[in-house]
């Protein structure tokens, strides 16, 4: 029992863990750019642009979506 | 433009993100906002009850995403706007696989007892990195469906790369758990990482189903009854976080914690809006409230036979406690009549033997003088022990008196010093008494006697050369009887438990093999029977050490 109270978080702050933190504030931004900013999003108002859509932009993956 | 778009739908408009009318189900208030709040909650209880805890603080890092996916759920389902909902879901996607993520590390370390190695917390976080890096990208979630006014949107093949690894971690997680059954570990010890390992899976497979069902089927509504599991296992992992690892208070802060619960999971049935699903929410409730009963009943169960066992061994301890105390009498009534017994023949030997060495029965051949000597020491030594052994039954048995009178002190110094000349003389050392003026005090004669001849005694024994000094005086208003040598001094950690019973100093043999370290106790007692003090100061090992003596005047 005694050494798990040994134990404490400075392990996660400097492990790969911080890192995907990093990673996720900055995605974070990203998307809030993309959406409010570039507003770099397609908006779908008739069913065969989604099928078109998914066509042109994801290839060989198409097939599974 | 986008906002022209908006108006054809006519979404109720959402001023505060959480409450509108545009949710697709009544019951998703519940279904949200109760996991949110018990999660936050017991997390934060968890992580209070043991802020260096890493299992402790993994459990709260992981209710805090999970707190924050389940918000940005609701926000999703409830907002007017188009960007909205294309954030939330975006940041839904990249969240929900670090929920399993953070699962398979929780249960890594919880298992293991330890922190893992880099090598394992890169293994776990690697199968994230495609989906951190497609996240801001239309391969998480392409568009915007405004096809039937549903607020959905089109994912890309990422969010279905989040089922495969989310399925992956689960895996993972039932390998991890069924390996720890393996492991040379208590049975208890197991019994609880399997509970904790099924309560996981549990809440994952709860968690995802709406998900996955809803991505496939694109009816989100069944979802909302897979996050019903989500207080009952997020309490059960608590609990056993708390009830496992750390024992200590580990009983009042699991019964406390399943209060906070309790009262959460009653409280939440207000966010129900409407009365078709009372009976699925009260449902879920009866299951949380059994669970929360049954381990409330456990657990005082417990508390109960755990008090029964000490009220039983306090009992068996005073019993023992008493014939200790008894047997303790029965030693100090065997001291004392046996040290009497002695004490008449050892006078006895002494005093024949002082009058044949003093010529009382004709001169001494020379060849006897030493045997003689040997013998008239060895006799004062034995009686001055006996002597000590008495005074500690008196005290020990509480009736030791003093027969107080006015005397002189430094007269009484001088004596003990004249007795005890030879003894010093025969070691090569001198013995000096230093008492210039009378000093009256109001003492018992015989042990204030037996208090310098003790310390003038311990002074002879622990020098080597030089001599022994005793002085009397006046200061402050009290009559101080300092004893200083030359000897082989006290280190300073030693001089505090000096006065102890049957304490020694470190070495002490090396220099007097004949102490009994009862001299100094003895001495100790008697000077504090009335009412003074007495302490030792010495400059360290080698310089020497002076024993002192103060009484009332």
């Amino acid at each position: 029992m005694r050494y798990y109270q040994k134990m404490t978080a400075r392990s996660i702050s400097i492990s790969v863990f911080s890192i995907i933190a990093l990673l996720v504030i900055l995605i974070t931004a990203r998307v809030l750019f993309r959406v409010y900013v570039a507003e770099d999003f397609l908006i779908f108002t008739d069913e065969e642009q989604i099928g078109e859509a998914i066509d042109s932009e994801f290839g060989i993956f198409a097939n599974y979506l | 433009m986008i906002d022209e778009l908006v108006l054809a739908c006519e979404w109720f408009s959402n001023p505060y993100f959480l409450f509108s009318g545009n949710v697709f189900s009544n019951l998703i208030y519940y279904s949200h906002l109760t996991p949110i709040l018990v999660s936050l909650a017991l997390g934060a209880y968890v992580y209070f009850s043991n802020r260096k805890s890493l299992v402790n603080k993994a459990l709260f890092l992981i209710t805090l995403i999970l707190g924050m996916w389940l918000l940005l759920d609701l926000v999703l389902w409830a907002t007017d706007s188009i960007r909205l909902v294309m954030f939330t879901w975006t940041m839904v996607n990249l969240i929900e696989p670090m929920i399993y993520a953070g699962f398979l590390y929780f249960i890594y370390i919880f298992i293991l007892g330890r922190d893992v190695g880099w090598k394992t917390k890169t293994l776990i976080v690697l199968p994230l990195l495609p989906t951190i890096f497609a996240t801001g990208t239309g391969w998480n979630v392409l568009g915007f469906d405004l096809t039937n006014c549903d607020r959905e949107v089109i994912e890309g093949p990422i969010a279905f790369y989040n089922y495969a690894i989310e399925i992956g971690y689960s895996i993972w997680i039932f390998l991890l758990g069924a390996w720890a059954l393996f492991r040379k570990v208590p049975v208890v010890q197991k019994r609880q990482t399997t509970l904790v390992v099924i309560a996981t899976l549990i809440l994952l497979l709860g968690f995802a189903s709406g998900n996955i069902i809803g991505s496939f089927s694109e009816d989100w509504t069944i979802g909302q009854f897979g996050l019903f599991v989500l207080p009952l296992c997020v309490g059960t992992l608590s609990y056993f976080v708390i009830q496992f690892r750390f024992f200590a208070k580990s009983q009042l802060a699991g019964i406390q914690m399943l209060i906070i619960a309790l009262w959460i999971a009653v409280g939440s049935i207000l966010f129900i809006q409407s009365l078709e699903y009372a009976r699925w929410v009260v449902g879920a409730t009866l299951v949380f409230l059994t669970l929360i009963g049954y381990l409330l009943v456990k657990g005082i169960k417990k508390e109960i036979e755990q008090r029964r066992q000490i009220e039983k061994l306090a009992g068996e301890l005073g019993e023992a406690n008493d014939r200790l105390k008894e047997l303790d009498q029965m030693k100090s009534e065997f001291l004392s009549i046996a040290s009497h017994q002695l004490r008449a023949p050892i006078t006895a030997v002494r005093g024949y033997a002082a009058n044949i060495n003093e010529g009382a029965y004709g001169e001494v051949p020379a060849h006897l003088k030493e045997p003689l000597d040997i013998v008239q020491e060895s006799a004062r030594l034995m009686a001055n022990s006996i002597e000590d052994y008495l005074n500690i039954s008196r005290i020990e048995q509480g009736r030791m008196k003093y027969e107080k009178s006015q005397f002189d002190i430094a007269d009484l110094a001088k004596k003990v010093v004249t007795e005890l000349t030879p003894v010093a003389a025969k070691r090569g050392l001198t013995l000096v008494a230093n008492a210039p003026e009378d000093l009256l005090v109001n003492a018992d004669v015989g042990k204030m006697k037996q208090v310098i001849v003790n310390l003038v005694d311990n002074a002879i024994k622990y020098t080597r050369q030089g001599g022994v000094t005793v002085s009397v005086e006046t200061v402050a208003g009290k009559a101080r009887i300092t004893i200083s040598d030359t000897g082989v001094g006290i280190p300073a950690e030693e001089i505090e438990g000096l006065f102890e019973k049957f304490k020694r100093a470190r070495g002490a043999n090396k220099v007097n093999t004949t102490g009994t370290g009862l001299g100094l106790y003895v001495a100790k007692q008697l000077v504090e029977g009335h009412s003074g003090k007495v302490w030792a100061e010495s400059d360290g090992a080698g310089k020497g050490s002076r024993f002192i003596v103060e009484l009332p005047l």
